[in-house]
């Protein structure tokens, strides 16, 4: 339906078609907005706090990370109780629930910069356009990131009934894609 | 040896304390004492003075049968023996000994009794020395109640002044001076001229004397460890990791076991497919159980990984499926037919809510998991003619004539090798660790089994504590409350385990109003009833065991009341206390938290006062309100208990009581869907974590002529302090358990 009104679209005059690929872009990014700030993604993106949050199976309403844990300065966990503590660093089953994932990468929060929990859908996409407060990456760079990334994909793969990310990382990824072929439209600028 | 030497020191004097039941029971069969175990084991050369000491040339060891399930049992009862017997706890070894009669708990029946533990009339001490009676005929020796402590402290200081002054006596034989002009420091007998004479170097001669059972117990002024703050026994262990738990245990030879039992508990096991487990690397076989099966493997991981494998088809649920029915039958059992006792109808309850304000609430109590952090396991090796089983239970004679029942053998022939526990809470009560564990070594004859349930197997297994709910009215006048009028239903975790112990108790469950129909206020006029809800899930004792509901609720809609007679929670308390041990109590903890003091906005503190195990306990507890939620901020503590044997440990006990109390109420429960409990493991059901733990401050009361246990009575009155500092702090009244669905704690 979708390519029906997109070739229906390009029939008409060139501004028409511009429309619609922004609303296209603008679609995709709700669908990327959707993943962004569902709370398997927003648990990491915190900011300042340095306090990652604990959502999914068995801990009902979103809440802090239990241990009070906190990432500090380095954002890699207090330094004398570093994420690695628990959290391997390489790829598991995680199919036991209660266990600390294990993905094959080194555990960390996300920069204080790249923080959008708690933000609208307009923030976040601003700033994730703004390659200032998205870790420098350019739209290929970021549809690089999602299809690479260990954290990315085992946000939807969690394992051992833990809540996954809407979607997959492959449909993010091309999300991603036509939101930059739309000229990575937000909502209201 | 003569024979009538012999006689004399296999039996033991266990103190004065005079028996009521001879009726009932016969005289001679109460009148007589156990056998001494130690004498059947003692060789040449050892000195078995009772059951709790033995001196031999290479040492002095204290036997300390109640459990230690990490509450201090061991070192505290060592400190009794060891005050009178003039040893240092540097100079002794300790051992827990096997499961006698001797070891009877002469404490036990003071909580079954239904009397106020301050109603020292006549038919209360009768009852409670015909109930003692009955434990001392069933040679039942458990540890559970708060009772190690009252238990012990006559008995086994009784115990280390037989021993002294036989040793004493030994030293006048060997050297010629009279008793008199002997004493004893250190493990020594001092003569007259300074000289010292070891225990051990005496223990020969003493072991050919009959022990001096006249014997007089020290007044405090002269006691060096009791009341003074001593180093656990178990503190170097614990602090570094090395302490050995039943888990930690090996046996040569041993293979692993691991089990997946029905989880909707008490059903059959309907079929299996081991789908290849079998043949999973370490796998030994594959055992079915009319229960369940088990896996016996090369190491503990491997039978948990090959378990997980197996397809397992349940029988249905004995009760049930799903939490709304059971929340369903509890509310139905407000009942003249389900009217368990009136245990309480004081003035004229109806007359007095038609006359003042009425407020009515309902409350609510969760089944919750016993989940101590040392998981369910036992080694058993079944062998031709005697079992040996080594776990840590706290009904260590119940274990054998159990599996004695189970194995159609003797109970004489049932080993229970009785370890250090790492938690209970109640749990260790129950069999189910034992029964696998026999059931899979019957099988393994002459190959010790050694089980380990997994975490998840430890809380589908577990018999939570009763599920519960309480109506509530209540009436005030003139700013003060007036009528208090309770009707409480839980089903009854007292009946479900009696059944399992295949002793059903008689007569009405004290432990459904436990907390409530003793509180110790002259409300003019206040009633609490009882109700027992029919069984539905199995339930069984968890630490404080009734007073953990019913404690709540009372504490709970007496607040409700206060307030709404616009009176301050703690003047109003005092106001209608009525009773010393207990105002005392609640004056401590107005004291030390400076209640009435101006608090910041969002600070608010509750209080509560529950007596149960005879210890009247008062708290305060603060919580803030924070951005990110509640925190709880600190707790002041005290507790009525006669006498503080060891302030560190008494102290640790206290304040574990009440971080158990209060994580259990902020965040604990176990519901069940499809006839299973839902949570599986710790984060589903965490307690309290270390950063959400107050300061607690602690302070133990001595004013009180018994002395008590302190296990159990910290634990209710945390969930209704924190429930009524929430109320002040937010406005928000918290009826139910646990408080996270309706609150968010930092």
């Amino acid at each position: 339906m979708r390519a029906v009104m997109v070739a229906l679209a390009l029939v008409g005059s060139p501004v028409a078609a511009q429309e619609v690929a922004r609303e296209d872009g603008l679609d995709a990014w709700t669908r990327i907005y959707a993943v962004a700030s569902h709370p398997r993604c927003t648990n990491c993106h915190v900011g300042e706090s340095g306090r990652p949050g604990w959502a999914g199976l068995g801990y009902g309403a979103e809440r802090l990370h239990a241990m009070n844990i906190q990432a500090g300065e380095s954002r890699i966990g207090a330094e004398t109780i570093p994420c690695r503590v628990c959290h391997i660093g390489a790829s598991g089953p995680n199919s036991v629930p209660h266990a600390a994932p294990q993905v094959d990468d080194a555990w960390r929060l996300p920069p204080v910069e790249l923080a959008w929990r708690g933000k609208t859908s307009v923030e976040v996409c601003e700033q994730m356009r703004d390659p200032e407060r998205n870790d420098g990456f350019d739209v290929a760079g970021l549809v690089e990131h999602v299809r690479e990334s260990a954290f990315v994909n085992w946000g939807f793969v969690p394992g051992g009934g833990r809540e996954p990310a809407p979607g997959s990382a492959a449909a993010l990824a091309s999300d991603i894609e036509a939101w930059g072929a739309a000229g990575l439209p937000c909502e209201d600028g | 040896m003569g024979r009538v030497k012999t006689i004399a020191r296999r039996t033991f004097l266990i103190g004065s304390a005079a028996i009521a039941g001879g009726v009932a029971f016969g005289a001679y069969l109460v009148a007589r004492d156990p056998d001494n175990p130690l004498t059947a084991e003692a060789g040449q050369g050892d000195a078995v003075f009772n059951p709790w000491v033995k001196v031999n040339a290479d040492g002095i060891t204290l036997v300390t049968p109640h459990t230690d399930l990490g509450q201090g049992a061991a070192s505290m009862q060592a400190m009794l023996i060891a005050e009178e017997l003039d040893v240092d706890l540097d100079q002794v070894t300790t051992t827990v000994g096997v499961p006698a009669a001797a070891y009877y708990n002469t404490a036990l029946a003071s909580e079954a009794v239904p009397f106020r533990s301050n109603d020292t009339g006549f038919a209360a001490e009768a009852m409670r020395d015909t109930m003692g009676a009955v434990m001392k005929v069933l040679g039942a020796q458990v540890t559970g109640g708060s009772t190690s402590v009252p238990d012990s402290f006559d008995k086994l200081r009784r115990a280390g002044a037989v021993a002294r002054e036989t040793l004493k006596r030994a030293a006048s034989e060997e050297t010629g001076l009279p008793v008199a002009n002997l004493r004893t420091e250190r493990g020594a007998v001092i003569l007259p001229d300074g000289t010292e004479i070891l225990y051990t170097d005496l223990a020969a001669t003493a072991a050919t004397l009959d022990p001096v059972t006249d014997v007089t117990l020290r007044d405090p002024s002269e006691w060096r460890l009791i009341g003074t703050d001593q180093k656990r026994l178990d503190i170097v262990a614990k602090s570094t990791g090395t302490q050995t738990y039943g888990i930690d245990l090996k046996v040569e030879g041993m293979k692993h076991a691991s089990v997946r039992m029905n989880p909707r508990k008490g059903a059959l096991m309907l079929g299996f497919d081991a789908a290849g487990a079998d043949k999973m690397r370490g796998v030994d076989q594959i055992v079915a159980l009319p229960y369940g099966v088990a896996v016996v493997a090369d190491n503990t991981w491997r039978a948990f990984q090959a378990l997980d494998q197996i397809e397992v088809d349940w029988d249905a649920a004995p009760f049930p499926a799903e939490q709304a029915d059971h929340w369903a039958e509890v509310a139905a059992s407000f009942t003249d037919e389900r009217l368990d006792k009136e245990w309480r109808n004081d003035g004229d309850i109806e007359g007095a809510l038609a006359g003042g304000d009425v407020v009515e609430a309902e409350y609510r109590a969760p089944y919750v998991a016993h989940q101590p952090l040392e998981p369910l396991s036992a080694i058993a090796l079944v062998g031709q003619d005697r079992v040996d089983i080594w776990a840590a239970h706290q009904l260590p004679r119940f274990v054998q004539q159990r599996i004695a029942g189970k194995l159609e053998m003797e109970p004489e022939q049932i080993h229970l090798h009785n370890q250090y526990a790492g938690g209970s809470f109640g749990h260790r009560l129950e069999f189910d660790n034992i029964d696998v564990a026999v059931d899979i070594a019957a099988k393994l004859p002459g190959t010790p089994i050694k089980l380990t349930f997994s975490r998840e197997e430890d809380f589908a297994q577990d018999y939570s504590r009763q599920i519960g709910m309480a109506r509530g009215r209540g009436a005030h006048a003139n700013g003060q409350v007036t009528a208090l009028d309770l009707d409480i239903a839980t089903v009854s975790a007292a009946r479900s385990q009696s059944k399992r112990l295949g002793a059903p108790v008689p007569g009405p469950d004290t432990q459904i109003p436990a907390g409530a129909w003793n509180m110790r206020y002259a409300l003019p006029h206040a009633r609490v009833r009882a109700y027992a809800v029919p069984e539905l899930a199995p339930t069984s004792s968890w630490r404080s065991v009734g007073a953990s509901t019913a404690g709540f609720f009372a504490e709970g809609f007496l607040d409700e009341l206060i307030v709404a007679a616009g009176a301050d929670p703690m003047a109003e308390r005092l106001r209608l206390v009525n009773d010393p041990d207990a105002r005392a109590v609640l004056e401590a903890v107005a004291e030390m938290s400076n209640w009435g003091e101006a608090l910041p906005e969002g600070t608010g503190r509750g209080v509560a006062l529950v007596t149960s195990f005879g210890v009247p306990t008062a708290e305060v507890v603060e919580v803030q309100q924070t951005d990110a939620g509640l925190r709880v901020t600190r707790a002041w503590v005290a507790a009525e208990v006669g006498r503080v044997v060891d302030p560190i440990t008494f102290e640790n006990v206290v304040a574990g009581g009440v971080i158990w109390g209060l994580g259990h109420a902020m965040n604990s429960e176990i519901t069940y869907s499809d006839g299973r409990a839902e949570q599986g493991n710790y984060h589903m059901a965490e307690g309290m974590r270390l950063h959400q733990c107050p300061v607690i401050e602690v302070r133990g009361l001595e004013n009180g002529d018994a002395i008590r246990g302190v296990g159990e009575p910290p634990v209710p009155p945390a969930a209704p302090a924190l429930a009524n500092a929430i109320y002040a702090a937010t406005g928000k009244r918290l009826r139910q358990m646990p408080f996270f669905h309706e609150v968010d704690f930092v």
